[in-house]
């Protein structure tokens, strides 16, 4: 499946380079949730997210001839990192909150919520873990390995941050 | 809820999501998805609306019809029953395309999932920009230094693998080069200098020696700004003093805006100025950073030019009124 899915990738890639704009379509398919995903893991947000993604998607439209073969789906996430670290370097006007100002808050309500709701409530970290492992389909040693944790430490915090959304989504 | 149903619920809500918007990434990125659709997809909501109201006219007039044709007591029964056989049919049809649907969409929620834990097996190997070698050519280069044609073709050959649209012969070409290389690719000569990208991400701001090129500093686009009559005129000049240091972008409204990069005087910030051609703007940006952490950066911001500006009797900026003027950026802005 993932060979399949890849090829798909890198064949649209190449769709897209002989100018077939229709294929960033397809493209937008395959990745854009590891895409969207992989931006908002890196600025915590789903405005900024949104705009990472499509800033990616253009970035592809414009440079898909650039992709040289191989792992397509790599490609198109690094593409998508480098626009999100692209607004996190000139759209952040002020200091992120540290994790313990923005502790997930259980005595928030909200109607209609969803578990991205709840994903949005957790801390930058917590968030970017269960992003990274539910989403974008980390394993805990590359997690550890991006957060400078141990492995085990990684576990523990997305076990503690899954049960905190949990009691949010069915709190509610 | 246990942990796998969550992760499941998670990632459908996750699809739909990004399903919702397809058509705003497709709208800013200038794809019409719709037209793709070949015209007897577009026309078969409306065909199938055709068929069913047939198939429930028949299944309709059926019955009646039987009824009508006024035979036995003995058919009658016999007709009310294919009656309700034909009703239970029906909703049962409808139980069964229901369920049809939902196990279609769960394998769907399947199909990713297990893409997902696929993916989780292979390492993604993210080509950002720590390259120490790239970071030394460039301070080399920087500060005066000629490279080998060798150490230009590694550098350029490193610049097209992982900053896109960079061409650093073309930057280094002359005029005339420029001009013959803009129009091999098929764009003009401003559209080339634009493409032309030079920026570090977050995890190198401070690695370099300094960033953007020398040539532009806040006092020079002062006197740019204060030599010239309008917008027009400024952008060339800026141009004509940093062709390529300069990035291009697509905001979400779908209009282009350039980015110039300078060195800045200060230790730990960056300096930059956007111009924004749809709106005859350029806003000045000082980004302070805190090298120990890429989380953490300030940016300051103020209009050098807009319309208001240009229609302003004095147009006369200064390096000290920019500094007064500077105030935390945001989207307000």
């Amino acid at each position: 499946m993932k060979k399949q899915n890849d090829e798909a990738c890198g064949k649209a890639l190449r769709r897209i380079a002989d100018g077939d704009t229709q294929a960033l379509s397809d493209l937008y398919d395959l990745t854009s949730k590891t895409v969207f995903f992989t931006a908002y893991s890196i600025l915590g947000n789903y405005q900024d997210a949104e705009d990472a993604a499509q800033n990616t998607f253009y970035e592809i439209l414009k440079c898909a001839k650039n992709y040289s073969g191989g792992d397509a789906r790599a490609w198109v996430v690094s593409v998508a990192k480098r626009q999100a670290l692209k607004i996190l370097r000139d759209r952040r006007p002020v200091c992120e909150l540290d994790d313990a100002d923005t502790e997930y808050r259980e005595t928030d309500h909200a109607e209609n919520l969803t578990l991205l709701d709840a994903l949005d409530r957790l801390s930058p970290t917590d968030k970017r873990i269960v992003t990274a492992h539910v989403l974008c389909g980390l394993t805990f040693s590359e997690i550890a390995n991006e957060l400078g944790i141990s492995e085990d430490a990684a576990q523990k915090r997305y076990r503690r941050a899954i049960e905190k959304m949990k009691r949010y989504y069915e709190g509610n | 809820m246990n942990d796998k149903k969550f992760e499941k619920l998670l990632n459908k809500e996750a699809d739909k999501y990004v399903r919702e918007n397809k058509d705003a990434v497709m709208k800013s990125c200038g794809v019409d998805t719709k037209k793709e659709k070949p015209a007897i997809l577009s026309a078969l909501p409306a065909v199938a609306a055709v068929v069913f109201l047939f198939a429930f006219a028949v299944i309709c007039y059926i019955p009646v019809a039987l009824k009508n044709n006024g035979t036995s007591s003995g058919t009658e029964t016999a007709e009310t029953t294919d009656t309700d056989g034909i009703y239970t049919q029906d909703f049962g049809t409808e139980t069964s395309v229901t369920e049809e649907t939902e196990t279609a969409a769960e394998t769907t929620t399947e199909t990713t999932t297990e893409t997902t834990s696929e993916t989780t097996t292979e390492k993604v190997e993210y080509d950002l920009i720590s390259d120490d070698k790239f970071v030394e050519y460039i301070n080399r280069e920087r500060n005066g230094e000629k490279l080998s044609e060798a150490e230009i073709d590694e550098l350029t050959e490193y610049i097209d693998n992982n900053y896109f649209g960079i061409d650093l012969k073309y930057a280094r070409a002359s005029d005339d080069e420029r001009k013959a290389i803009a129009e091999e690719r098929g764009v003009d000569e401003a559209t080339m200098n634009a493409y032309i990208l030079l920026w570090t991400d977050a995890e190198n701001i401070g690695k370099l020696e300094y960033y953007g090129y020398p040539n532009m500093t806040i006092q020079k686009i002062c006197d740019i700004i204060n030599e010239s009559e309008n917008f027009d005129e400024i952008i060339r000049k800026i141009g004509e003093t940093d062709k390529f240091l300069s990035q291009v972008w697509q905001k979400t409204t779908g209009e282009y805006g350039y980015r110039y990069d300078f060195k800045s005087s200060e230790d730990n910030c960056y300096e930059y100025i956007d111009v924004y051609p749809a709106d005859n703007s350029i806003m000045y940006h000082k980004v302070i950073n805190d090298r120990n952490s890429k989380e953490y950066h300030y940016n300051y911001a103020v209009y050098l030019w807009n319309k208001d500006i240009e229609k302003g009797e004095n147009h006369h900026i200064t390096t000290d009124q920019i500094k007064d003027n500077l105030r935390l950026w945001n989207n307000d802005f």
